[in-house]
């Protein structure tokens, strides 16, 4: 193999794979990154047989040929080259590169491609939609965190994402807590799909989603168990969870006996001031809804938070209540997730009664919606 | 005192102390009975731990009325003619001990109606004192019931535990033989609740998921007899293993049986562990029932009054043997075609802060770190720590003035959670975090029966938990103080450690402590530095840091003259 490309392509394919590049493994050869010559262009590649990720740079190849190296010393070589050609090389019969950029060369001793796993492509008969990637990486982050972070039940470790007509719609669950949210797709599907996907390969795919701005295609192989995703001049894959999630439209209150609407960024600083005294009691953190005086005069919120050893705190926010008033108590860190990926502007907290599911929605944009179970306070 | 000779119910009191020690031993002895009579269907039935009353019914062969009062003479036996056949013994029992020790301790009485006879005998001993054998009314087969056991020896009945620990025992030795069994269809009821039955198909999975809950039936792995070359001469090893997902804490999810006979043998135990090598995460067990099958001449089962330890001529070929069926059958189990890689849990990891340097020394510009707490003796005794690091996963090296401080995570987590627990049944009740929807575990019969004693308990600390259909049970909040998790296995293990029987000065204090013990932080669990120092300030808030609800050291203390000693700087 003999391929030259420009450093400063190398360096951003050697960093957008690496997040694939397995770091403890039984396998040492998944702890490299594949070069391999592909119709003109250089394919690298890496996977940890969760995730894999693949992507393109234009090269000029003089000969054919294919090597994996250790993914972090090449990366870091590369990455104190100077923006300048950079000449990859293979001996014949060798498993071993040689980077060469001026006068600055190494050899570095790697594996025989045949080795390293055979990522999928994405085929032209696979299961495929097509969505805005700036709308689908906002909705990975308004939904990935609820997944569960243990593998009890695995279903609920993933991310739902359910294609049906012009519609997608993303899922997650750990028990405590559901997000859910929908978007369009650029085009209808045929079928209803569901496939679950890992919740880390989701914040994987959110971050190759980047700045992007070209459609992103996705597509679930025949067999339905790998995702692929096309962004650009990377391909993403990604193993699914086998399984059925959870009927969670159930779960979501339909009315709400009180309504709660105030600004987010306020609620969310009370919020998080109560929660520093809320750690030693568990993070519980309570909320209480008083109505304005007369109609037109605003309610407000009172956020409070005790710890017999630490001391206690109350915060008052404005907020337009309607219906009797209310009391309820959240997991601090349950607020916190989710009115961190909200947008500022109103958020709407709704009731129903403090042992009842409560729902945080933005207001004014429709497709969000996130249950939480309130806490209960010792009864006796 | 005049020499004399003993009367034969002070000769038969002594005797029973060693075959029978505790109720299970009576159970056990009686259901051996009955399987060595051919029984295709017996009825375990036990009130009061064992002590009130034990009761069982097989189908079996039967006596004819003038044999029942020989069954209750010493040394009679059916089994063995003279001791040679000892070498050729294929029956459990042989000894002729079992049923005179029983009616020495107890109200016993024995039923029986073999094939062919009009009418069943029936024989009453009360406490050795025989009474004339009677025509009753009977079913084929025998019933042998014995009532107010070791009420005539106080001695023995004082070193009883809890009755709830007496039944645990007795269920884990039936269950131990339902799985054996599994052409016996054995049915076991404590105090009038069914805690499970086999259905005698003969077809062991169907047997062992009667027994150990649905669980097993994904994961049983039938042993079979090797090829020619990895078998070991002279030991056929048959039964099921667990397929690694299915372990459990504890060591009692393996049973062995050698000809039949159930046994305690830790060789065996721990060939069948070795062959996990690997598979199996720190302090997990595995799950399996182990038939041996060998020569009867080539094992001495005579060598404990119950039989329960068996003396191998060869031991390391059977241990080779068992090693090698269990390898066989896990290397079939179906590995996923992806492994998952295990990641460290997101965020938590990714903003951690810079490290405060490890020596109180840091120079001129090193006051811009934050700075230490004073290192004063806080009121529980423990000075504040500053922490260093982990070791292998489990334990925290920490550095006060007096030294250095090795803290075991889990204990130390266990004994944090233990008070928050108290602190919250002392206030105002512990806080719930209910479950978006309910999660339904599936229970094992003794886990089942643990949380049938424990309800009352177990919501008082702060589980919401209903009964399921068929040995489910529904879990709708848990308590709020326990982090994320596997709740279904957390639950399993604390049921598990209250059906042992618990430990604690009542029994929520004992269902206080299984909790904490089995939602703490585990061992070989990697922490953070925050997390670390949040451990640690907690524990030296706590009232009584050194130990865990178990009893176990939190920590130990190297001083540091001790250091110095250690190093030859002193």
């Amino acid at each position: 193999m003999k391929v030259s490309c420009l450093q400063e392509n190398l360096q951003r394919a050697l960093a957008q794979v690496s997040r694939a590049v397995a770091t403890k493994t039984s396998l040492p050869v998944l702890g490299n990154v594949l070069l391999a010559t592909d119709d003109g262009r250089l394919r690298v590649a890496a996977t940890n047989l969760e995730i894999g990720i693949t992507t393109w740079i234009g090269a000029s190849i003089e000969e054919e040929g294919k090597v994996t190296v250790d993914a972090r010393l090449l990366a870091e070589f590369v990455n104190t080259l100077p923006n300048a050609p950079v000449t990859l090389r293979v001996e014949p019969a060798k498993f071993s590169l040689n980077v060469q950029s001026g006068r600055d060369k190494a050899g570095i001793n790697g594996v025989d491609a045949e080795d390293f796993p055979v990522i999928p492509r994405l085929e032209g008969d696979a299961y495929v939609a097509t969505v805005d990637p700036q709308v689908l990486r906002d909705m990975i982050s308004q939904v990935e965190f609820a997944a569960a972070t243990d593998e009890s039940r695995p279903v609920l470790a993933g991310v739902l994402a359910r294609f049906e007509g012009q519609r997608l719609t993303l899922a997650a669950a750990d028990g405590f807590r559901l997000a859910v949210r929908e978007g369009e797709l650029a085009e209808p599907v045929p079928d209803r799909l569901d496939a679950i996907v890992p919740a880390r390969a989701m914040r994987e795919l959110a971050r190759i989603l980047g700045d992007q701005t070209e459609p992103v295609r996705l597509a679930i192989t025949p067999n339905q168990s790998q995702l692929l995703v096309r962004v650009g001049e990377t391909e993403f894959l990604s193993r699914l969870i086998d399984g059925t999630f959870p009927d969670y439209k159930q779960i979501i209150p339909k009315e709400f006996a009180t309504r709660l609407e105030m600004g987010r960024d306020a609620f969310l600083n009370a919020v998080r001031r109560a929660s520093y005294f809320a750690r030693d009691n568990n993070d519980v953190v309570r909320i209480e809804a008083r109505a304005g005086e007369e109609e037109f005069t605003p309610g407000s919120i009172e956020v409070s938070a005790n710890a017999a050893e630490r001391g206690s705190s109350q915060s008052f926010v404005d907020a337009s209540v309607s219906g009797p008033e209310a009391q309820i108590a959240f997991n601090s860190r349950y607020l916190v997730d989710v009115l961190g990926v909200l947008r500022n502007g109103q958020v709407l907290i709704g009731v129903n009664g403090s042992n009842q599911a409560g729902v945080v929605q933005p207001v004014g944009l429709e497709g969000y919606t996130h249950v939480i179970m309130p806490m209960v306070i010792g009864a006796n | 005192m005049p020499v004399r000779l003993l009367t034969d119910q002070t000769i038969g009191k002594i005797a029973a102390g060693e075959v029978v020690e505790r109720p299970a031993s009576v159970v056990k002895e009686l259901l051996e009975n009955a399987l060595d009579a051919g029984a295709g269907r017996v009825a375990v039935a036990v009130r009061g731990g064992g002590t009130e009353l034990i009761e069982v019914a097989d189908d079996g062969r039967g006596m004819p009325p003038d044999e029942l009062p020989l069954a209750i003479l010493r040394h009679a036996t059916s089994k063995l003619a003279a001791f040679e056949d000892l070498d050729r013994l294929a029956t459990l029992g042989f000894r002729g001990e079992a049923l005179p020790s029983i009616a020495a301790v107890s109200s016993f009485s024995l039923r029986s109606r073999p094939p062919g006879a009009a009418h069943g005998t029936e024989l009453r001993i009360d406490f050795g004192e025989a009474g004339p054998p009677r025509a009753v009314a009977a079913r084929l087969g025998t019933v042998a019931t014995a009532r107010d056991l070791f009420a005539n020896v106080p001695a023995r009945r004082k070193f009883l535990r809890q009755l709830s620990t007496e039944s645990g025992y007795i269920v884990r030795a039936v269950s131990a033989y339902a799985a054996a069994y599994p052409h016996v269809a054995i049915e076991l009821s404590v105090d009038d609740r069914r805690v499970f039955a086999t259905d005698g198909s003969g077809d062991p999975v169907a047997a062992a998921v009667g027994v150990f809950g649905p669980e097993v039936g994904e994961a049983a792995l039938r042993l079979e007899t090797p090829e020619a070359a990895a078998a070991v001469p002279g030991v056929a090893v048959d039964g099921w293993v667990g397929a690694p997902p299915l372990t459990r804490s504890h060591r009692q999810g393996m049973v062995f049986f050698v000809n039949g006979r159930w046994v305690q043998n830790r060789p065996l135990a721990f060939a069948l562990e070795e062959a996990y090598h690997s598979l199996l995460m720190v302090g997990r067990h595995p799950v399996a029932v182990v038939h041996v099958r060998l020569d009867p001449a080539a094992v001495d089962v005579n060598v404990h009054p119950t039989k329960a330890e068996v003396k191998f001529l060869d031991e390391r070929a059977v241990c080779r043997a068992v090693q090698r069926a269990a390898h066989a059958a896990l290397a079939r189990a179906p590995h996923d075609a992806l492994p998952a890689l295990r990641f460290a849990p997101p965020s938590a990891e990714t903003q951690r802060p810079m490290p405060i340097p490890p020596t109180p020394w840091t120079g001129p510009n090193g006051t811009a770190s934050a700075p230490e707490p004073p290192e004063r003796p806080h009121p529980s005794g423990v000075p504040i720590l500053r922490v260093l690091g982990q070791v292998g996963g489990s334990f925290i090296i920490a550095e006060g003035p007096e030294g250095m401080y090795l803290i075991d995570q889990h204990a130390a987590h266990e004994r944090v959670l233990y008070e928050k627990i108290l602190g919250g049944l002392r206030d105002r009740g512990v806080d719930r975090q209910p479950l978006l929807d309910p999660l339904v575990v599936d229970l094992a019969p003794d886990e089942l029966a643990a949380y049938g004693r424990s309800a009352a308990e177990l919501a008082e600390v702060g589980f919401e938990i209903e009964p399921f259909a068929d040995g489910a049970v529904a879990v709708r909040a848990v308590p709020a103080l326990v982090p994320a998790g596997d709740l279904a296995d957390r639950l399993r293990l604390i049921l598990r450690e209250l059906a042992e029987g618990g430990q604690g000065d009542s029994w929520l204090d004992a269902v206080a402590i299984s909790t904490a013990c089995h939602t703490s932080i585990r061992a070989g669990q990697a922490l953070s530095l925050p997390e670390m120092r949040e451990l640690v300030a907690d524990l030296e808030r706590s009232s009584q840091p050194r130990a865990c609800g178990h009893g176990r050291p939190t920590m130990l203390h190297m001083t540091r003259g001790e250091l110095e000693r250690q190093f030859s700087r002193r």
